[in-house]
């Protein structure tokens, strides 16, 4: 029966019904076949999507929203262009700090994509780097907006494996400095090779009018993290505390925003909340049947049965998600598989809060790789290149990122330290 | 072949709910061999607590084992609201057998529309803190304490002074290790498996509300059964009662032995709790009469 | 029409996401300035005191729900916020296979997918009208208030999806023969 159920479920994904959509029939249909009353699907679906916790998820969005509507990004852009604009290389480099700093404020590597990619590699092209490489640069850093936190892919890792979102996120920040790292390093060795420019020289006094520019913006997302940290707080109540900010900052004290822009932004962001929502609902009704059928224990087994050692058994770990995330969008992995894979990781004496870790990473890989990268795709249909042609760069920023997760995944200090 | 029969529950196999329900698959397997394949799903595997009860509501869960879910179908069960409503395990046992028990029961299954097959024990909660021991009401003052529930105990506990918070029971750890909240009430396995006694550091056994569990089997399924399968199922959710008491309560003693190393357990003066609460019982008087309250009191001692 | 049925539920969506985002921040400001601060100044000072209580009670009874009815209405947001996607930029699908074939095959893809969504949705209707008739007379945790009232939501989105569904679909096989 579990088999019939996956096999289903990836052929309608494959014939384009929505994910969401995918697993809720291919739920339903299963539930049929195995004579299981089908009012479970209803029951499944609203008590999959009721619970207080995923408001995290549209409030870091909105707060996200309302940033990006404001003078903020070029705020930040002016203090990353003054950091780092000075090396070899410089806006690749402003590019990946600046993705840094936005990755504070949004919870989705997605949503970074589609405006960095917009602001980014117009400017790169002008001043003569490759299309494709300026592309790349943007792709793969926007994949800091879900190590740095907030993070949504966190918390619904969270929220589906009872983990601390406090400690997810706290544990991401060593992470994604090093992602950042690496990428600063790869845009170098290339810098090198086919000689960028620098950007602007060093000047102290621009980067300290750049910082004070910069100084509110970067401090609410830091609000919200160390009210969490600091024990103020829960991360839903975080969450709502960003917005608030974020709303006194851009209405009343910048005027960059109205009530009509507001409810736009509110718009947008009950739509993106909803796509996240309909496969975690979709998910609650398959979830059901193969807890009912005692399918996630098998699996378990069956792949620690493969082999005993650590290593290997991290690898294949590894490569399984790395696997699924190539096939299936962050969210839809993480609420189905990842149930699945923590009773082993368990098994195997890994930090629940190291692992989360660890799948945020994987994914982030899965979204800049074929067929479904969808931050990958996203920079491709806003600059209107061809996958081919970034992905000449962008495996080189894959090999970065792939360095730091066997780094992150074999140390777990580089999660786990920070939290004490 | 074996009729398969799930018993779901919301709560973990820590809890004595998961006891009560292996007690009765037992027991019944023993009675009956080979007649049932029972397949126990704790930890809320198949739904929240509410879910469930829908599922047994409508027929597509044979049955389910669960505990405050079921005061929600009706008013009058509400007293299981009511704080210091027994003293002790012994007291409920004995309440339960003058006569409480039969009295819901017949209500759960005229408002429920599901066949109630065992009345066990949840459990009484008791408050965890991380600032101080709680030996009377004045020891709760300002205390940000964690509360389920409604409005009725929000009140209880203002009355007390402390300062109900609302934290939804998954972020509680973390509200707790973080210090967004000083403290929690709950069940005792609910602290156990939950972990709170990591982080808090007194244990006050307060016993401010007991819950009893209820193991339900819908109708349909019910009805599906040969008489004698029936007469089985509701002679063995009977006798096992006592097996279940005592399950609960080496349970407990269990968790408390486990969780003295990490925090100090106390005991409390229950009659200034009683003083500073005794208003709270006048409004479910008033709606919802008096006669449960008649047999848990003539059952006190 | 459409249109407005659009603004409507937009609306809607919006306004319930705000409701329940001031539900959490609420309970905030309850936590820190009323039961906090308030109370520090209520314990000082007499005068204070039958204010305190009265803003006690009041928010008390709001912020009593908060661990409840934010996620109640949380469902709302989801599929009113689902059914406004549908409408528009649509929800996370793979393409490549629909895109790289030819026209006809195209179609008769997209007459699956719509059907087994309508289907899954006739369904969803009938179950989530059995649901509500089964338990949307209990009462939810918090509040007097039975839960049939939240469960509101599934039939609604069903219908609601139904249509965007059709809709979606009539509008692409247009614009496919409008461009033959
Ligand atoms: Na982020
Ligand atoms: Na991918």
């Amino acid at each position: 029966m579990a088999w019939i159920v996956v096999l289903l479920l990836l052929m309608l994904i494959l014939i384009g019904t929505p994910i969401g959509f995918a697993l809720m029939i291919s739920a339903a249909i299963a539930m049929a076949i195995s004579d299981i009353d089908l009012i479970m699907a209803p029951i499944q679906m609203f008590s999959g999507a009721n619970k207080v916790v995923l408001l995290a998820i549209p409030l870091f969005i909105f707060m996200g929203e309302l940033m990006g509507a404001t003078s903020i990004s070029e705020r930040i852009i002016s203090l990353a262009r003054a950091l780092v604009g000075w090396m070899r290389g410089g806006l690749a480099h402003v590019n990946v700090v600046t993705s840094m700093f936005m990755a504070e404020m949004s919870g989705s590597a997605v949503a970074d994509a589609a405006v960095m990619s917009k602001i980014f590699v117009p400017s790169m092209e002008k001043q003569g780097y490759p299309k494709s490489f300026a592309a790349a640069v943007t792709a793969t850093s926007a994949t800091l907006g879900i190590i740095i936190p907030p993070s949504i892919p966190m918390v619904l890792y969270g929220v589906t494996t009872n983990t601390s979102i406090k400690d997810l996120f706290v544990a991401g920040i060593i992470p994604g400095l090093l992602l950042g790292g690496a990428f600063m390093v790869t845009s170098y060795i290339f810098a090198r090779k086919e000689g960028h420019p620098v950007d602007e020289r060093f000047e102290m006094k621009r980067l300290n009018k750049a910082f004070i520019g910069a100084l509110v913006p970067l401090l609410i997302p830091v609000l919200v993290v160390g009210g969490l940290i600091g024990g103020f707080v829960t991360p839903t109540e975080a969450a709502t505390l960003g917005v608030v900010a974020a709303l006194l900052y851009g209405w009343p004290i910048r005027r960059d925003l109205n009530l009509k822009a507001v409810y736009e932004l509110g718009s947008i962001t009950v739509r993106q909340t909803s796509v996240v929502m309909m496969i975690i609902a979709g998910s609650a009704v398959l979830g059901q049947f193969l807890a009912n059928e005692q399918i996630p224990q098998q699996i378990a087994s069956g792949l620690g049965g493969l082999t005993e050692s650590f290593v290997l058994r991290m690898l294949l770990i590894n490569v399984f998600l790395l696997f699924l995330g190539m096939f299936l969008h962050a969210s839809a992995a993480i609420i189905v598989v990842v149930p699945m894979l923590l009773p082993l990781a368990q098994e195997m004496g890994i930090d629940p809060v190291h692992f989360g870790v660890i799948v945020c990473l994987n994914l982030g890989i899965g979204q800049q790789t074929p067929p479904v990268a969808s931050v990958l795709l996203t920079v491709c249909s806003v600059t209107g290149l061809k996958v081919e042609n970034v992905m000449g760069y962008c495996k080189w920023f894959i090999l970065a990122m792939f360095v730091t997760l066997m780094i992150v995944a074999f140390i777990p200090q580089t999660a786990t330290w920070l939290g004490g | 072949k074996p009729i398969e029969v799930r018993i779901a529950s919301h709560v973990s196999s820590f809890s004595p709910l998961h006891a009560q329900s292996e007690l009765f698959a037992a027991e019944v397997e023993k009675r009956l061999p080979g007649q049932f394949e029972f397949k126990l799903f704790p930890g809320g595997q198949l739904g929240k607590e509410k879910d469930l009860m829908t599922n047994v509501q409508a027929g597509s869960l044979e049955m389910i084992n669960v505990a405050s879910g079921v005061m929600k179908l009706d008013k009058k069960l509400g007293v299981f609201d009511l704080p210091w409503l027994f003293s002790d395990r012994d007291h409920v046992k004995r309440a339960m057998k003058a006569g409480l028990e039969d009295a819901i029961r017949t209500r759960i299954e005229e408002v429920g529309s599901v066949k109630v097959i065992g009345v066990y024990e949840n459990g009484f909660r008791h408050v965890i803190n991380t600032e101080r021991a709680i030996g009377e009401p004045f020891d709760l003052e300002g205390l940000k304490i964690r509360i389920s529930g409604g409005k009725f105990r929000q009140g209880v506990f203002q009355q007390m002074g402390a300062t109900p918070q609302k934290v939804s029971w998954g972020e509680t750890f973390t509200a707790l290790q973080a210090g967004v909240v000083d403290g929690a009430e709950a069940a005792t396995y609910g602290f156990y498996e939950q972990k709170h006694f990591e982080v808090a550091k007194h244990l006050s056994l307060t016993g401010h509300v007991y819950t009893p569990s209820f193991l339900l089997a819908s109708t349909d399924f019910f009805d599906s059964l040969t008489d004698e399968q029936k007469k089985v199922f509701t002679e063995v959710g009977k006798e096992i009662t006592d097996a279940a008491y005592d399950a609960s309560a080496s349970l407990e003693a269990k968790y408390f032995e486990e969780m003295k190393g990490k925090l100090k357990i106390n005991d409390v003066d229950l009659d200034a709790f009683k003083k500073a609460t005794a208003k709270s019982y006048d409004t479910y008087v008033k709606s919802q009469g008096d006669d449960y309250l008649t047999i848990i009191r003539n059952a006190a001692k | 029409m459409l249109r407005l049925l659009d603004k409507i539920v937009e609306a809607m969506a919006v306004f319930t996401f705000a409701i329940s985002s001031a539900f959490v921040f609420l309970n905030v400001v309850n936590r820190y300035l009323v039961l906090g601060l308030m109370r520090d100044w209520a314990k000082a000072n007499e005068a204070m005191r039958p204010f305190y209580f009265w803003v006690r009670d009041l928010l008390g009874n709001i912020v009593v729900t908060a661990d409840e009815v934010p996620g109640l209405l949380l469902v709302w947001v989801a599929f009113l916020g689902a059914y406004l996607t549908m409408r528009r930029e649509g929800h996370i699908a793979f393409e490549l296979l629909e895109e790289s074939l030819p026209k006809v095959w195209r179609k008769i893809l997209r007459g699956i997918n719509t059907a087994l969504i309508c289907g899954f949705l006739v369904l969803l209707f009938w179950q989530s009208i059995r649901m509500i008739r089964v338990a949307g007379a209990t009462e939810i945790e918090t509040a007097e208030i039975a839960q049939g009232w939240f469960m509101l939501i599934m039939p609604l989105a069903a219908v609601l999806l139904f249509i965007a569904t059709i809709q979606r679909f009539l509008s692409q096989t247009m614009q496919d023969n409008e461009r033959s």
